[in-house]
C-alpha cells in the first residue's frame, strides 16, 4: 500500500503535486512549494496546519486532530496537514489562516558601509587575437594580456569552459573579474555593465536580500521574503526536528529539501532584484561576490551542513570558522565561479548573522580608542534574541529563545506586521483606547510592537498587575470562561467584524518573551558586575527592535529603564553588516577577529538562568518608570 | 480561629503574595497549630488551588512561581519545626525525576517537582541533561515508585523512549511507573512509547502520580 501514489491538488493556489500513501499532506504542501504554517514541525500538536478536504479520501482522524477540531470543523472536513495521510487522489482547500502572509519586512540601515576595499576587482584588457605567427592558446593569450595587473592568476574551470567562445564574440576586448588572485568572471567589455555583490541575511522568519554595486557601495535593489523553510517548522528546532525524522534528506544537500528551498528563495530573491533594475547590461553572470549571514542553523542549512546537532544539546556547530563556497556548488544564480563568503559562527545558537551585527552595532565602539571602554548592550531581537555585552573592551555574547510571540505568533489575534496590524496602543486617563493600523486600514489583529505597547499600556492602567492577571479597573475587561481577556477593538470597529481582543494567555506568552531576553540581559550584566544604569549604550536591532515604543519594552521589564537618549534602534545591523563585508577585505578580517575574541555564555546550563528568567517574568515596578 | 489562619494560607498562596504566605505562616505557629497541620490545611488546599486554576487555563506560569515562592518562604520556617518534632513529612510515594539527555530545559520540571512536594511526595531531582544510564541506575538504587522524564523539545523527546526501551532491558521496567510529560509530549506519544502516565501540566502530574501510586 505505501507504493501507490496520489495526486495532491492544493487550492485556491492551484498547485498539485505527487505523493505516496505514507507521505503526509504536509509533505504534499512542502513538495508543492506551498508554505503552510508549520510551527511544531509536523507531530501535531501546534494545530497551525489546518487544511480541508475538498473531495477525495484520507487516513482516519488522529486523535490529536479529534482534539484539536469542533464536530462542525470535522463535518465540514477539517483537517491538520501532518497527520493526514492519502487514500485516494485528493483536493485540498488551504484557508488563508494556514498560509504564510506577506507582510512588510526590515530592510532599512541604508547608510553606506565607511570601509570600502571590496576583494573583488574588475580589469578591462584588450587581448591579442590569435594569427598564423601567433599560435598561443587562449588561456596564454588571456595571461599575457592580465600580465601588467597580475603576475600569476589562478583560473576556475567553469571560466575556461566559456573563455575561448567569449573572446571571439566580444572581439578579444573583454572585463576580467578577480576575486584576490583568482579569475572567477569573464564578461565582454561594455562601457555601462556594473558588477554586484550579493548581501543576504537570512532570518528564521525572514529573509533580506541586498544587491550592491560592488565599484561605488551603492545598493542597487533590495527585497524580503519569508523564509520558505516556515513550511517545515516555525522555530529553528522544528526544523531539525524535520531532518531528524527524515533521515533519507540528510548527509547531502541534493535531497534535502529544508536546504534547497532556502536556495530556491534566494534565486527568487535575485531575480526579482534584477528586474527592478532593470539594466539590460546587468544580468546574474554580473553578480560576482555574495556574503550570507544567519544564525548557525540557517547558515547551516544554507551552506547543506548538518544540523542535527545543533537540535541536541550541547548544541555544536558543524563548522565555526568563515567559509567561501563557490555559487554552483550551492546552486545559487549568480555567476557560477562567484565566492559566497559566509562569516564565522560563535556558537550553536550565535551565528555569522550576530558577528555581522556587531560590525556596524558595537564595533565602531570597540575600535576606537575614546570610546573603547564603554559599557555597550547590543541586542538582535528575532525568534531567537542575541545579545552581546561590551565591557572592559572585551564582548561577552549569549542567546535566548524568545519564540515567534513577537512576529505575532501565539497570540490569538496575532499577525505579522501587516496592514490593518495595530501597532500602536495607548490608553489615556479617562479610558479610551486609542490605536494606530499599518497602512491606516481597518484593524485586523495585532502585531508584536502593539501587543507590547498594549501590555505596557494596560499595566500602567492598573489593568494588569505584576504577575500578568488582569484587574476588573476597565469596562472593556472581563470575564469569558473563567479566563480574563481584554477587548482592544468592538467588533464594529474592526475590518473582520469581529472583536479584536487580548488574553491572558497572550500577555503570558509575551512574559515568556521578554522574561527569556531580559534574563539574557541580566546574566551578561552579572557576569561582568555591571548595574543597568552602568550601560552607556543599548543598541536594538532586528525587524520588531524597529519598530517597538522602547519605553514600552522598559515599561514591561525587556529592558531595564535607561535615558532614552542612550537607546538607538538601528534596524537590520545583520544586513548591514553582510554589505560591510561584501564591500571590505578588511571587514572580513575583523568579523574573523572578533567571532574568535567573543566570550560565548550558554544561557540553557547558567546556574542563575532559571532564577532570573523567573524574576523577569513578572513586570517591574512602575516606580522606576519615574 | 485556626480556621481563619488556614484560610489566609490558603488564600495567601491562590493571590500569589509569599509574604502574607510567610506571615501567616509565622501566626499559625505562634498560635500553637502544628507544623504538620499547618501544610495539610492551610498550603495544600492553596498549592491544589493554584494548580487547578493553572490546569484549566486561568493561571499561568508566574502564578506558578510565586505560589511556589510562598510555598518555600513557609518551609523555611516550617522545616524546623518538624525537624525539633522528629517528624518526617508523610510521604505520598517517591518519585525520581529528571530531564532526559540532550534537553537542559528546567522549570517546567522542575514546577512538576514543586506540586508532587507540595502535595506530599518524595521527590529526588537528577537535574537536566540526564542521560539514559542514570535513571537506570538511580531506578534500581532508590526503588522510586514513579519516575518521570521531562523533554522539552521535539529532538529530544525520542529519549523518553529510550529510557523506557533502557528500564526494560534492565528488566526493572515493571519496577517503577514511568510519566512523561513537556511540552512537546502528548497523550498519543506517551502511549506510543509505552509509557504509565502523562499529564499536559504540573497539577495533572499530581493526580497521575496518585493514580500510579495506588495502582
Amino acid at each position: 500500500m505505501t507504493n501507490i501514489v496520489h495526486t495532491i491538488h492544493l487550492q485556491p493556489i492551484g498547485r498539485r503535486t505527487q505523493i505516496r500513501s505514507d507521505q503526509s499532506l504536509l509533505e504534499a504542501a512542502q513538495l508543492a512549494g506551498v508554505e503552510i504554517t508549520s510551527i511544531c514541525g509536523g507531530v501535531g500538536v501546534c494545530e497551525s496546519c489546518r487544511v480541508r478536504l475538498v473531495k477525495g479520501e484520507l487516513s482516519p482522524l488522529t486523535m490529536d486532530e479529534q482534539n484539536t477540531f469542533s464536530t462542525e470543523e470535522i463535518q465540514q472536513g477539517y483537517r491538520l496537514a501532518c497527520q493526514a495521510f492519502p487514500r485516494s487522489d485528493v483536493i485540498l482547500d488551504i484557508p488563508p489562516e494556514s498560509l504564510s502572509t506577506p507582510q512588510r519586512l526590515q530592510l532599512e540601515s541604508q547608510q553606506k558601509p565607511s570601509e570600502f576595499d571590496p576583494p573583488v576587482r574588475r580589469i578591462q584588457v584588450a587581448i591579442p587575437a590569435p594569427s598564423i605567427d601567433d599560435l598561443r592558446s587562449d588561456l596564454t593569450r588571456l595571461r599575457s594580456a592580465i600580465q601588467p595587473f597580475y603576475e600569476t592568476f589562478d583560473v576556475d574551470y567553469a571560466i575556461l569552459q566559456k573563455l575561448s567562445t567569449l573572446c571571439r564574440t566580444a572581439e578579444w576586448t573583454i572585463q576580467a573579474i578577480f576575486k584576490d588572485t583568482t579569475l572567477i568572471q569573464i564578461l565582454p567589455a561594455d562601457p555601462k555593465s556594473k558588477i554586484l555583490g550579493l548581501a543576504v541575511d537570512i532570518g528564521t522568519t525572514k529573509v533580506a536580500a541586498y544587491l550592491v554595486n560592488l565599484e561605488t557601495g551603492d545598493i542597487l535593489a533590495q527585497a524580503g521574503s519569508m523564509n520558505p523553510q516556515i513550511a517545515f517548522g516555525e522555530d529553528v528546532i522544528s526544523r531539525i526536528s524535520y531532518l531528524i525524522n527524515h533521515p533519507e534528506q540528510r548527509g547531502h544537500p541534493s535531497t534535502n529539501l529544508l536546504h534547497q528551498r532556502i536556495i530556491e528563495g534566494l534565486n527568487n530573491l535575485i531575480e526579482k532584484m534584477l528586474a527592478e533594475i532593470g539594466d539590460s547590461s546587468v544580468s546574474s553572470e554580473n553578480i560576482v561576490d555574495a556574503v550570507v549571514v544567519g544564525n548557525t542553523a540557517m547558515h547551516h542549512l544554507f551552506a547543506g551542513l548538518s544540523v542535527e546537532q545543533l537540535g541536541i544539546s550541547p548544541y555544536v556547530p558543524a563548522v565555526s570558522e568563515a567559509l567561501s563556497i563557490t555559487a554552483k556548488e550551492l546552486g545559487l544564480n549568480i555567476a557560477p565561479s562567484a565566492e559566497v563568503y559566509l562569516p564565522p559562527n560563535i556558537a550553536g545558537y550565535v551565528g555569522a548573522d550576530h558577528v555581522a551585527m556587531l560590525l556596524p552595532t558595537i564595533y565602531p565602539y570597540y575600535a576606537d580608542p575614546n570610546r573603547k571602554s564603554s559599557n555597550v548592550l547590543a541586542i538582535d531581537i528575532g525568534t531567537n534574541t542575541e545579545i552581546s555585552l561590551l565591557h572592559n573592551q572585551q564582548i561577552t555574547s549569549c542567546s535566548c529563545a524568545s519564540g515567534p510571540a513577537f512576529e505575532g505568533a501565539h497570540i490569538q489575534f496575532g499577525m505579522r506586521a501587516a496592514p490593518g496590524a495595530i501597532e500602536r496602543v495607548q490608553i489615556t486617563p479617562d479610558h479610551r483606547i486609542l490605536y494606530k493600523t499599518i497602512a491606516d486600514q481597518d484593524p485586523v489583529g495585532i502585531c508584536g510592537s502593539g501587543i507590547l505597547d498594549a501590555i505596557a499600556e494596560m499595566y500602567f492602567a492598573n489593568l494588569l498587575d505584576a504577575k500578568g492577571m488582569f484587574l476588573k479597573n476597565h469596562p472593556n475587561v472581563r470575564i469569558q470562561n473563567r479566563n480574563m481577556e481584554f477587548v482592544l477593538v468592538p467588533a464594529d470597529q474592526s475590518g473582520h467584524h469581529q472583536e479584536i481582543i487580548l488574553t491572558r494567555r497572550d500577555v503570558n506568552e509575551i512574559q515568556l518573551a521578554k522574561g527569556a531576553i531580559r534574563a539574557g540581559i541580566n546574566i551578561l550584566l552579572m557576569e561582568a558586575g555591571l548595574q543597568p544604569e552602568e550601560l552607556d549604550a543599548m543598541i536594538i536591532a532586528g525587524a520588531f527592535g524597529t519598530y517597538i515604543d522602547i519605553k514600552s519594552a522598559m515599561k514591561i521589564g525587556m529592558f531595564p529603564y535607561l535615558p532614552l537618549e542612550r537607546c538607538q534602534q538601528v534596524g537590520n545591523a545583520a544586513g548591514l553588516g553582510a554589505r560591510q563585508m561584501l564591500l571590505s577585505k578588511r571587514y572580513r578580517q575583523i568579523a574573523s577577529e572578533l567571532a574568535q575574541q567573543i566570550h560565548y555564555i550558554e544561557l540553557s546550563n547558567h546556574p542563575k538562568f532559571s532564577d532570573e528568567f523567573s524574576k523577569s517574568l513578572f513586570f517591574p515596578s512602575k516606580e522606576l518608570a519615574n | 480561629m485556626s480556621q481563619e489562619i488556614f484560610a489566609k494560607l490558603t488564600n495567601s498562596l491562590v493571590d500569589g503574595d509569599p509574604d502574607a504566605t510567610f506571615e501567616a505562616t509565622k501566626e499559625a505557629l505562634a498560635a500553637g497549630i502544628e507544623p504538620m497541620v499547618i501544610i495539610k490545611e492551610g498550603l495544600i488546599p492553596g498549592m491544589n488551588i493554584v494548580g487547578e486554576k493553572f490546569s484549566c487555563g486561568e493561571y499561568f506560569l508566574p502564578d506558578l512561581i510565586i505560589a511556589a515562592d510562598g510555598m518555600q518562604k513557609a518551609m523555611t520556617l516550617l522545616e524546623p519545626e518538624l525537624l525539633k518534632r522528629q517528624q518526617a513529612i508523610e510521604s505520598a510515594g517517591t518519585v525520581l525525576l529528571g530531564t532526559v539527555k540532550g534537553d537542559i530545559h528546567e522549570i517546567g520540571k522542575s514546577l512538576v517537582g514543586t506540586m508532587l512536594t507540595a502535595n506530599g511526595f518524595k521527590v529526588h531531582d537528577l537535574g537536566v541533561d540526564v542521560p539514559t544510564e542514570t535513571f537506570v541506575a538511580k531506578v534500581k538504587e532508590m526503588k522510586p515508585d514513579i519516575l518521570g522524564l521531562s523533554a522539552l523539545l521535539t529532538t529530544t523527546m525520542v529519549m523518553q523512549r529510550e529510557v523506557i526501551k533502557a528500564l526494560t532491558e534492565a528488566g526493572i521496567r515493571n519496577q517503577v511507573k514511568v510519566m512523561v510529560g513537556g511540552a512537546p509530549v502528548t497523550r498519543s506519544w506517551a502511549e506510543e512509547i509505552g509509557a504509565d502516565g502523562y499529564a499536559e501540566d504540573a497539577m495533572g502530574a499530581v493526580q497521575i502520580a496518585r493514580q500510579l501510586v495506588a495502582k
